[in-house]
C-alpha cells in the first residue's frame, strides 16, 4: 500500500505576504499572498521575465547579494520571518537549499563538494560527513556513477551529473526546503529525466519549490502550481492563480492561465 | 568584485581560522598601502622642495647638485620620440598579423607568440647590452639619443604588440561580419571597420608602452650616453631623466635634493602619459558614439 | 593590391618582432664568446670569486653574482607574495568599496613608479634605517624590501584579476549553501584563482631577477657570497651595470656571458608560467 504523502494534509510551511522584489527601484515581482505547503512540490510557472526567479531568490534571500535589489514584505518560514543578519542568513540558507539553472559545483573534488560545506557548518566527524555524502549521493542516484572517483574534480562530471551533485550537496545539509530554479533548463532530455527522478524522491521529505518553463514537467512532478505573469498594464499582483496542479491545469479559473497553458501546449 | 565579508562569529567552528585570515588580509593591505604612501609621500615632500620653473628650464651646474634639468628633458623627449616612432607602426602591424592573419592554433603564430613572451621577460639590462653591441657598435651609432631610443623600442615592442592585439581581438565579431557582408576587401575591412573600433585600445597601448620606456634606466646606461649637454641632433649623446636620477643618487654626494625633484618630474610625466592615454581613448570612443 | 601589401607588411613586422629575440640572444652570445673560449664555463662556475682583469688571468666566477641575484629575488618574493596576495584578497573580498577603490588606485600608481625612483628612495630612506639596525645598510635585506615594493603591485594586480575571474555561479553555490566567508574563499574562489596567482608570482619573480636599478642602488654591490641578510651583495644585473662602462676584453665578454645567464633564467620562468597558464585554461 502506498504511503499517504504529507501533502494530502496541506500545512503551510512558508507564507508569503505582500512580498515585492525590485531592481533599482523598478518592481520585478509582487505577490500579495501565497502559501507553500510542507512536504509538497510547488511549481512556479509563467512567461519569461515575470519574476519567477526573483520570487524564488527572495525565499532564501539570495536577493541580498544582487546589487540594487530590494525586497519588502514578508516571507515567513514556520512563522518566523526570514532574513536578518549574516549569522541568521547562514542558518537560513542551510535550512533552505537552492539549485540553480546551470549546475554550479564548487571547483573542488566531488567528495569535497558535499563534505566541505558540512564541515563548514560544523557537522560531525569526518566519518559522519562521509556517511552523509554517500547517503545524499544515493538519494540523487549518483553514487554508483561516482563511487570510484570521489576525488576527481566535480567539473569533470557531465551536466546532468553536476546538477545531481548540486542537489546532493544541498540535501546533505539536511534542509527543510529545496528551491529549484529551472534545474533542467540546461540539460538534455535524458539528463532531465534522471534529475526529475531524483526530485520525485524528495516529495514528502522536503518542501520543494520549483521554477520551470516546462509545463509538462510542472504537471508531472508538482502538487501545487502558481501561475505568474509580468507586472504592469494594470496588473498589480504577479500571482495569477494558485491551486493544486490538477485543478490549475484542468479547470483554470483565470483567462490568462488557460491562455498560457493552452498556448504553451498548442 | 565580490561582496563577501570574511567575518565569523565566536561560535562558528571555523571562527578562529577565519578571524586570523581576515586579520592577516587587513594587515597585508595596511602594510602595502602604508609602504606605498610612504614612498609617494617622501617623493612628493622631498621633490617639491626644489621644484621650480627655473629647475625645469635651467641647465645643470656643479655636477647636477645645482641648476636645472632642461637638457635631460630634451634628451628624454627625443629618445621617447624615436621609440614611439618605431614602436607604434611596427607594433600595430605585427599585432594585425597576429590577430587577423595568423591562423588560430597555427605553428607560426604560436612561435611568434612564445618569442614575444620571452622577449617581454628579457631583463632591461640585457637590452642595454644588446643595444650597445648592435646599435652603438655594429651599426656605428655610438652612444646617442637615437641608439637609446631604438633600444627602448626593442624593449617595449612586445608590450605594444600584446596590448594592441588585445584591442584588435576585442572588436566584436559583428563589426567584421558587417564589413564582410558588404564584400569589402581585407584591407578595407580593417581600415573602415576594425581599426576605428580598436583605435582607442591601440592608442592607450602606445601610451602604456611610452610610459614603460619613460621609466626605463638600465637599458639606457650605455646606449644613450651620460653627458649633461642638450643634444643638438639624434646622433648626439644625451642623458635621459632616469639616468640623471641614478647618477645624482649614486655618484654625486649632495645630489639627493635634485634627484628627488627630478624623480617627481619623471613620475608626474608618467602619470600625465597614463592619464593622457586613458583620456584619448575615451575621447575617441565618444566620438564614434557621437556618429 | 592593398590586401597583398597589408599582408606582407604585417607579416614582415611580426617576424621582425619575433626574430628580435634571436638577434638579441645572438648578439649577447657573440659578445660572450671570447669569455666562453678563453675562460670557459667551468671557471665561470667555479673560480670562487669575481676579480676580473682584461685578460683571462683574473678570477671570473659568476657564482657569487648568481647567488646574489637568486638571494635578492627569493627575499623579494618571500616578502611580496604573502603581502600582495593577502592585500588583494582584502581589497577584493573583505574591504568596503571605498577602500577597494582607493587601494586599486594606489596600487596602480605604485606599479607605475620607475625602478630608479624606488632605488632612490631605498638608498636615501630605507638603507639608513637598515643601517641603524645593523650596518652597513645597503644590503641583501634592503634590496629585497625595495624589490618587494616593486613587485607587490604585480602580484596584487594579478591576484585581483584572478579573483575576479571566479564566476558568479560558483559564488552563488557557496552563498546558497550558507558557507562562511573563509569557506567561500577556500572552496569557490581560491581553486579558480590559484593558477592566475601563481602566474602573477612568476611574473613578479621575473621582474625581480631582471631588475637592475633597485639592486645597483640598494644592495651594496660587494661581490661575494652573503652570510647574513645584512651583508651587501652584488647581482648579475648590477654587475653588468657597474662594470660595463670600463670593462675591456675578456672582462667585458664575461659581462655579456652574465647577460646570457640572465636570459636563460628568464626563459625558464616564462616557459613555466606559460605552462601553468595553459593548465589553468584546460
Amino acid at each position: 500500500m502506498q504511503r499517504i504523502p504529507a501533502c494530502c494534509v496541506p500545512e503551510t510551511h512558508i507564507e508569503i505576504d505582500g512580498l515585492e522584489v525590485s531592481y533599482a527601484g523598478v518592481p520585478a515581482v509582487r505577490v500579495g499572498s501565497m502559501p507553500i505547503y510542507r512536504g509538497c512540490v510547488t511549481a512556479i510557472v509563467g512567461p519569461s521575465g515575470c519574476g519567477k526567479s526573483s520570487f524564488l531568490a527572495s525565499i532564501n534571500r539570495m536577493t541580498e547579494s544582487v546589487p540594487g535589489c530590494r525586497v519588502s514584505g514578508s516571507v515567513r518560514i514556520d512563522g518566523v520571518e526570514s532574513g536578518g543578519d549574516r549569522r541568521r542568513l547562514r542558518s537560513l540558507r542551510r535550512r533552505v537549499g537552492m539549485i540553480f539553472q546551470r549546475p554550479n559545483p564548487l571547483p573542488v573534488s566531488i567528495a569535497a563538494n558535499i563534505e566541505a560545506p558540512l564541515k563548514d557548518h560544523g557537522v560531525g566527524q569526518k566519518a559522519e560527513r562521509r556517511r552523509r555524502a554517500e547517503q545524499a549521493l544515493r538519494t540523487v542516484g549518483l553514487w554508483e556513477e561516482v563511487a570510484d572517483r570521489l576525488h576527481k574534480p566535480a567539473l569533470s562530471l557531465s551536466g546532468g551529473q553536476q546538477q545531481r551533485l548540486c542537489l546532493a550537496r544541498c540535501l546533505a545539509l539536511e534542509p527543510e526546503v529545496v528551491l529549484l530554479d529551472e534545474p533542467c533548463s540546461s540539460l538534455d532530455p535524458m539528463a532531465t529525466d534522471v534529475v526529475e527522478q531524483a526530485l520525485a524522491r524528495l516529495r514528502g521529505r522536503y518542501t520543494t519549490v520549483i521554477v520551470t518553463h516546462n509545463l509538462a514537467q510542472a504537471r508531472r512532478i508538482a502538487d501545487f502550481t502558481g501561475v505568474f505573469w509580468q507586472l504592469g498594464r494594470g496588473r498589480e499582483d504577479s500571482l495569477v492563480e494558485f491551486g493544486s496542479t490538477r485543478r490549475v491545469f484542468e479547470t483554470p479559473a483565470e483567462e490568462l492561465t488557460s491562455m498560457y497553458i493552452g498556448g504553451a501546449q498548442g | 568584485m565580490h561582496d563577501l565579508a570574511l567575518t565569523a562569529k565566536a561560535r562558528d567552528p571555523a571562527s578562529l581560522a577565519a578571524v586570523l585570515f581576515v586579520a592577516a588580509c587587513w594587515g597585508a593591505l595596511a602594510v602595502v598601502s602604508g609602504a606605498g604612501l610612504w614612498v609617494l609621500g617622501d617623493l612628493l615632500l622631498r621633490g617639491m622642495a626644489s621644484l621650480t620653473p627655473a629647475f625645469l628650464l635651467g641647465s645643470p651646474a656643479d655636477g647636477g647638485r645645482a641648476g636645472g634639468i632642461w637638457p635631460m628633458i630634451v634628451s628624454t623627449a627625443m629618445a621617447m620620440a624615436v621609440c614611439v616612432a618605431i614602436v607604434a607602426p611596427v607594433g600595430l602591424l605585427a599585432s594585425i598579423w597576429l590577430s587577423e592573419f595568423s591562423t588560430r592554433g597555427g605553428r607560426t603564430g604560436a612561435a611568434v607568440r612564445v618569442s614575444l613572451d620571452v622577449l617581454a621577460g628579457v631583463p632591461s639590462i640585457v637590452f642595454g647590452l644588446f643595444g650597445y653591441a648592435f646599435f652603438c657598435v655594429a651599426l656605428g651609432l655610438g652612444p646617442s639619443v637615437l641608439a637609446g631610443g631604438l633600444t627602448l623600442a626593442c624593449m617595449v615592442l612586445p608590450l605594444m604588440i600584446r596590448l594592441s592585439e588585445q584591442s584588435l581581438r576585442a572588436v566584436p565579431v559583428s563589426v567584421r561580419q558587417a564589413a564582410e557582408g558588404l564584400a569589402l576587401s581585407r584591407w578595407a575591412t580593417l581600415r573602415r571597420a576594425v581599426l576605428p573600433a580598436a583605435m582607442p585600445g591601440v592608442i592607450s597601448g602606445t601610451m602604456l608602452s611610452l610610459a614603460r620606456a619613460l621609466s626605463e634606466t638600465a637599458a639606457l646606461l650605455f646606449t644613450a650616453g651620460y653627458v649633461m649637454r642638450t643634444p643638438g641632433s639624434l646622433d648626439d649623446p644625451g642623458r635621459v631623466l632616469s639616468v640623471h636620477i641614478y647618477d645624482l643618487a649614486m655618484n654625486v654626494p649632495g645630489g639627493d635634493t635634485n634627484a628627488y625633484a627630478s624623480a617627481l618630474v619623471l613620475v608626474v610625466a608618467l602619470l600625465l602619459v597614463a592619464a593622457g592615454g586613458a583620456a584619448l581613448a575615451a575621447r575617441r570612443a565618444e566620438f564614434r558614439r557621437g556618429l | 593590391m592593398n590586401d597583398i601589401a597589408l599582408a606582407a607588411g604585417a607579416r614582415a613586422a611580426a617576424f621582425c618582432a619575433a626574430s628580435l629575440l634571436l638577434l638579441i640572444t645572438g648578439f649577447v652570445f657573440v659578445g660572450s664568446l671570447p669569455a666562453l673560449q678563453n675562460i670557459g664555463t667551468f671557471r665561470m662556475a667555479t673560480d670562487g670569486a669575481w676579480l676580473p682583469t682584461h685578460d683571462a688571468s683574473g678570477s671570473f666566477s659568476l657564482a657569487p653574482a648568481l647567488v646574489g641575484s637568486l638571494a635578492v629575488t627569493a627575499g623579494a618574493v618571500l616578502i611580496a607574495a604573502p603581502l600582495g596576495v593577502l592585500a588583494a584578497v582584502c581589497a577584493g573580498c573583505v574591504a568596503p568599496r571605498g577602500i577597494r577603490r582607493a587601494f586599486t588606485l594606489l596600487i596602480g600608481v605604485m606599479a607605475g613608479l620607475p625602478s630608479v625612483v624606488l632605488g632612490l628612495w631605498g638608498l636615501t630612506v630605507l638603507a639608513p634605517i637598515v643601517a641603524s639596525v645593523h650596518p652597513p645598510g645597503p644590503s641583501l635585506l634592503a634590496a629585497s624590501i625595495v624589490l618587494a615594493l616593486m613587485i607587490v603591485p604585480t602580484v596584487a594586480i594579478a591576484t585581483g584579476a584572478a579573483l575576479g575571474a571566479a564566476p558568479d555561479s560558483t559564488l552563488n553555490a557557496a552563498r546558497a549553501c550558507g558557507l562562511s566567508g573563509l569557506a567561500t574563499f577556500r572552496l569557490a574562489l581560491w581553486p579558480i584563482a590559484k593558477a592566475g596567482v601563481i602566474v602573477g608570482l612568476l611574473l613578479g619573480t621575473m621582474r625581480a631577477v631582471g631588475e637592475t636599478m633597485v639592486v645597483v642602488m640598494v644592495s651594496g654591490n660587494v661581490p661575494g657570497f652573503p652570510t647574513s641578510v645584512f651583508d651587501p651583495v652584488r647581482t648579475l644585473t648590477a654587475n653588468i651595470a657597474l662594470e660595463m662602462g670600463y670593462a675591456m676584453g675578456d672582462h667585458r665578454s664575461a659581462l655579456f656571458a652574465s647577460g646570457l645567464v640572465l636570459t636563460g633564467v628568464v626563459l625558464v620562468l616564462v616557459l613555466l608560467s606559460r605552462r601553468i597558464g595553459w593548465a589553468a585554461h584546460a
